[in-house]
């Protein structure tokens, strides 16, 4: 069997390689050496590890979690014969033979899920493929993570797509070291906190903002999907919650790793744009879904190309201050439709526990019932924000070179509030309590935190206020804010992954303290 | 010139009962064991030429594959709307993806999707004892027919391993789409004689009428 430089075997003409989603053909050149600095830098993060973790959340805890199932011995070698085992066990809970717990239950439910997700994740990888002891132990590695983190954050379990996460993280440190990775990447809101949660409600709002930038940016493309009744969560979902590691290049995929580390997941964003930019001619080019749900779904090697699709992702302009403010206007869209229904329609109001499987539903409908309105006031709202593009385009090119981190840390906050306050005055007098609320949210990592709490609970948008005054939080928030920041807006225009990972590491340790 | 019609097909069901294997057995004719888990949606289509005396159709399946993770079932209703089908699988050796499918019945008769036809199919028999495989049934072919005849839903038995009952499977979602009526009875009747049949016989089992 041969693999790749990255470890993924190639199959040639074989009857397995019809089924081979990876794309062996790398760019030559700085693939090698990013590669090893990228690890480099690994190396660094992870040998920094103290400062990162703080000591809490109790490791020992988690060595203890870790210890308990090897000596199962469920995870290492017998993977068939554990998921029939743990079917078996489901089983018998379900029909109460037994005197196990609910809670015993869930965990056998969630094991058995995890066993038959870890023989699938990254099969063609050969940390996790095959027989011999490498692929073995890979898998354990992978179930072991899964598994600890699952009882480590049982508000969250487990969720199909983490697999992919771990996967990654593991074919590049050890298995404690990815555990660490994984809990900052899923609990951060700066990465993927609230993409697996049980409701996924992260996707659901990522889903409409992404929409939403597509109509402004590329608006016959939109019309055209829109057309074919396309939702973006059909598409989107694949790319975000394993964070583009279903595309066939993968150094292009390692590049996204690095661009989403260090920016956070406005690039998530950046990049779906991106491709929708590459494909732009061959989807107004179908004509009907069929044709055009494969090109988005199986996209083809051609198109993500590191080399080509690289630049043209740092050529894609999309701020995140961009992002945030269309968020802030569907939750204000949101907060709009709840109090018009509200006045038309009370005893609605009973049925706050509806089925979350009604919501795309009823979505549609109101937006259907509400249409002329609702959209006149959209088109308000996107002129002003395209409108604070211009304004900060203006303020960008005053901006002198040599800026203090201070002073431009505070630049940085002014642009940011810019458009949502253009976006107030358009609006005139509704809602500027609420606005404002929302300018001071947008000025914090922890945003999309309050926002989430501010939507379960309408009336209680004060205890985010309250966090915020949190020393501990606001000080970690800050520097993390600062650091992404001074780096994104720096005057060296294109710097490499490299560079940036190296300053970011630089700034992030400096600002430990 | 051949008439066209497009058709939405929708697979639901547990995760790991099969759905991706299945479709990737009928597109690509083959057996993987590397299918990923879904994410979302995956999404095939696939031409099936109907033959009916003069009569000739085709019809094209537009099949939408979904996440089996509970977490993604708010999801669903993108794909299952306007469906003319949806094929509900189950692992014929698993209780609880049985479990499942009445869910998910439900869920499409809540939703109204009454042009929807239901297709009930337990899948992976090369796994059953009964064809040679480890595994013990753990839903008897009687209590499923009588449920999917109480529903007007059909059922079928496949395996995406040995490539058994698939063809035959999506022939008959887009017969019934155009209304075409097969002349053999549907491929459960293989199924309760117990025994695999050969490839050949199932090539003959998948013709229509004429």
């Amino acid at each position: 069997m041969q693999f790749d430089r990255f470890g993924f075997a190639i199959y040639g003409n074989t009857e397995e390689s019809q089924d081979d989603i990876r794309y062996h053909d790398y760019d030559e050149g700085s693939v090698d050496s990013n590669f090893l600095t990228t690890q480099r830098v690994w190396e660094k993060i992870v040998n920094n590890w103290e400062k990162y973790t703080n000591g809490s959340p109790n490791k020992e805890m988690v060595k203890m979690v870790y210890h308990d199932l090897v000596d199962v011995n469920i995870s290492e070698y017998c993977i068939d014969h554990a998921i029939i085992t743990l079917s078996k066990y489901e089983c018998s809970s379900s029909i109460e033979s037994s005197n196990m717990t609910a809670k015993t239950a869930a965990r056998i439910s969630i094991m058995r899920q995890i066993m038959v997700d870890i023989g699938r994740s990254f099969p063609t990888h050969r940390k996790f493929m095959g027989d011999l002891a490498e692929g073995k132990e890979g898998r354990a590695q992978l179930f072991r993570l899964l598994m600890v983190y699952a009882l480590y954050n049982p508000s969250i379990g487990y969720c199909q797509g983490m697999a992919f996460i771990a996967g990654m993280l593991l074919m590049h440190m050890n298995e404690e070291d990815a555990f660490w990775s994984m809990v900052s990447l899923f609990e951060k809101s700066k990465y993927l906190r609230g993409y697996f949660d049980k409701s996924l409600s992260r996707i659901h709002r990522n889903a409409e903002v992404f929409w939403r930038i597509l109509e402004q940016k590329m608006p016959k493309l939109w019309h055209h999907l829109d057309d074919m009744k396309i939702h973006p969560l059909m598409f989107i979902t694949q790319w975000f919650m394993t964070l583009y590691t279903s595309l066939p290049c993968w150094d292009t995929v390692l590049c996204i790793w690095d661009m989403t580390l260090f920016e956070g997941t406005s690039t998530l964003f950046r990049i779906a744009i991106t491709i929708m930019m590459q494909l732009e001619d061959e989807l107004l080019g179908a004509t009907n879904l069929t044709d055009l749900m494969p090109c988005i779904l199986k996209i083809s090697p051609k198109i993500v190309k590191k080399s080509k699709f690289i630049p043209a992702v740092r050529k894609t302009v999309l701020p995140e201050w961009e992002i945030e403010a269309v968020q802030a206007i569907i939750h204000e869209d949101k907060a709009d439709e709840v109090a018009k229904r509200k006045r038309l329609e009370p005893e609605l109001d009973e049925l706050g526990s509806r089925d979350k499987r009604s919501r795309i539903d009823e979505t549609q409908a109101v937006v259907t019932s509400d249409n002329q309105v609702s959209e006149s006031s959209l088109l308000q709202k996107l002129a002003g924000i395209i409108s604070g593009t211009k304004e900060i385009k203006k303020h960008k090119a005053r901006r002198t070179s040599q800026i203090t981190p201070k002073r431009r840390q505070n630049d940085i906050r002014r642009r940011r509030a810019k458009p949502v306050m253009i976006e107030m005055k358009n609006l005139g007098n509704v809602k500027v309590d609420n606005l404002a609320s929302n300018v001071s949210m947008l000025n914090n990592p922890l945003y999309s935190d309050a926002k989430s709490r501010s939507i379960n609970n309408q009336e209680n948008t004060f205890s985010f206020r309250k966090e915020l005054n949190n020393d501990q939080l606001f000080k970690t928030a800050r520097n993390d804010w600062f650091c992404s920041s001074a780096i994104t807006n720096s005057p060296d225009v294109e710097m490499s992954d490299f560079n940036k990972q190296s300053v970011r590491l630089k700034l992030e340790l400096e600002n430990v303290d | 010139m051949d008439e066209v019609h497009t058709t939405k097909v929708v697979l639901l069901g547990r995760t790991g009962s099969g759905k991706t294997s299945l479709i990737v057995r009928y597109i690509s004719s083959v057996f993987s064991e590397n299918v990923k888990p879904t994410i979302g949606a995956a999404f095939s289509k696939k031409t099936v030429q109907l033959i009916h005396g003069e009569e000739r159709k085709q019809v094209v399946l537009a099949i939408w594959d979904t996440a089996g993770d509970e977490r993604y079932e708010s999801m669903a209703p993108l794909y299952y709307r306007n469906s003319s089908a949806a094929i509900i699988c189950f692992d014929l050796a698993d209780r609880q993806s049985y479990n499942k499918v009445d869910f998910w019945v439900k869920e499409l008769v809540e939703k109204v999707e009454q042009n929807c036809k239901l297709y009930i199919c337990g899948t992976k028999t090369d796994l059953l004892a009964e064809y040679g495989g480890p595994l013990k049934r753990a839903v008897g072919p009687t209590e499923v027919m009588a449920y999917a005849k109480k529903l007007n839903a059909k059922f079928v038995e496949t395996s995406s391993k040995s490539n058994y009952g698939i063809d035959d499977l999506f022939k008959l979602v887009a017969a019934d789409f155009a209304g075409f009526t097969l002349c053999e009875a549907p491929p459960i009747e293989d199924s309760l004689r117990l025994q695999e049949p050969n490839q050949t016989d199932v090539n003959e089992k998948s013709s229509c009428c004429f």
